[in-house]
């Protein structure tokens, strides 16, 4: 059976656990990497994708019915994210990944390679809140009123966001490029 | 909205089918708008080609454990369930036949109160310990009330005001946060909200304040979002706060 995200949270909250094991197929690969675009640290990407999940069993009940199911999980990734830093008590992600991606020796660096890095390397220094915005919206292809939910804003706010995200990102990304 | 703007909803696929048509007639006539669209087309296929990476099977097997360990928990519970209800019937039945002990009743509740009164005593005292654990554990405490004692939230606010470890203050701030419904709960967030300095208290004010929608907090985030010494993240948080709360 082919069920939609939104079936598969329902019948989870009614009991069938089991259905938790199909949206972790569909979305770990995912989170991980919104997670890892921001901390650039694997081990820690996968602990919070876990968390994630962990509180999606935990809290399997007060997911609400017809509420969009990709909104739901990144507010949660969001919230698992600000949480880590908070008990963990260093720095906000971003800050020295500019660097640390720039020391990274790359040996075997293709044209794809160079261009991936360059990305990366523009992306770093989005604030947190632009990084996950535009994940949200390239990556994921949510839509503006999706991330609305994620964020708990208006729409126009995210609208907002997204023009300045994707201004700064074109600033950096060509700057990059030509300074090369 | 200009012309970069339209140009970013268009990738987006955020126009309506209207917009789309007006907008692709009009890069016909505007080559500075087709050349600007060209250099955003190349940057989001930059985007959408970014290499995924793999996270390790580590993460699948962790995952399949505690969903398994969760399955067994579920199934358990329901079993106590189930021996819970019958126990709860034979109470019922009982204290029907016992009617007349009815007065027992009141000596429960006596006992609980005094439960109570030595958990506040107990947390009062272990808060004037010298050691950042202790007065931890002594916020702690306050989770065992299912709702909120006076005295408690006075303790809690007190620390939350005056102890000397940050530690100590972001824990009461976390304990506070489940009872930020209370008035005198928000009052003393938002006060401490304009003379906090440690990060992560004021990153856990924001949020309980924000969550709550708390209009009092309007202006100290404000102040916090152009204050000169206050960190970049922070002032993320409060504007982040500020939209939560204003809903702009």
């Amino acid at each position: 059976m082919n069920y939609t995200d939104e079936e598969l949270m329902q019948r989870a909250k009614a009991g069938e656990l089991k259905c938790i094991s199909t949206l972790f197929d569909r979305y770990h690969v995912r989170l991980y990497n919104y997670f890892f675009q921001q901390t650039r640290d694997k081990g820690q990407s996968e602990d919070l994708t876990q968390n994630v999940f962990e509180r999606i069993i935990k809290y399997r009940k007060k997911y609400r019915e017809k509420k969009n199911f990709t909104s739901w999980i990144y507010a949660i990734a969001r919230n698992v994210h600000m949480d880590l830093y908070r008990k963990k008590r260093f720095d906000l992600p971003g800050n020295d990944k500019v660097q640390r991606l720039a020391e990274v020796p790359n040996e075997d660096e293709t044209i794809e390679s160079l261009h991936d890095n360059r990305l990366k390397l523009a992306m770093a220094q989005l604030r947190q809140d632009e990084q996950q915005i535009l994940w949200m919206t390239r990556f994921e292809k949510m839509k503006y009123a999706e991330v609305a939910e994620v964020f708990e804003c208006s729409e126009g706010a995210i609208k907002a966001k997204v023009h300045r995200t994707m201004k700064n990102l074109k600033e950096v990304f060509f700057k990059i490029i030509v300074d090369e | 909205m200009n012309k970069e703007e339209k140009i970013i909803d268009y990738l987006q696929g955020e126009m309506t089918y209207e917009e789309r048509s007006k907008f692709e007639r009009s890069l016909t006539s505007d080559p500075v708008l087709k050349a600007e669209l060209e250099e955003y087309r190349l940057l989001f296929d930059e985007i959408d080609q970014m290499e995924i990476s793999r996270p390790s099977l580590t993460l699948k097997s962790n995952f399949d454990y505690m969903l398994e360990s969760e399955m067994i928990r579920q199934d358990s519970k329901s079993n106590v369930m189930t021996l819970k209800t019958w126990r709860s019937a034979a109470a019922v039945a009982a204290i029907l036949v016992i009617g007349f002990l009815v007065g027992q009743n009141w000596t429960q509740k006596s006992v609980i109160n005094q439960q109570s009164q030595a958990l506040v005593a107990d947390m009062k005292r272990n808060m004037k310990s010298e050691s950042v654990t202790g007065r931890i554990e002594a916020v702690q405490v306050s989770q065992q009330f299912a709702k909120p004692e006076n005295e408690v939230l006075n303790t809690l606010i007190e620390t939350l005001k005056n102890d000397s470890s940050p530690n100590v203050r972001l824990a009461a701030a976390e304990a506070l946060d489940r009872y930020a419904a209370e008035e005198k709960v928000r009052t003393a967030l938002v006060r401490q909200l304009s003379t906090e300095k440690d990060p992560f208290v004021l990153i856990a004010l924001i949020n309980t304040l924000s969550e709550q929608k708390v209009e009092k907090a309007i202006d100290p985030l404000q102040e916090l979002t152009t204050a000169e010494d206050v960190a970049k993240f922070i002032k993320d948080e409060a504007h982040l706060g500020l939209i939560k709360i204003e809903k702009i």
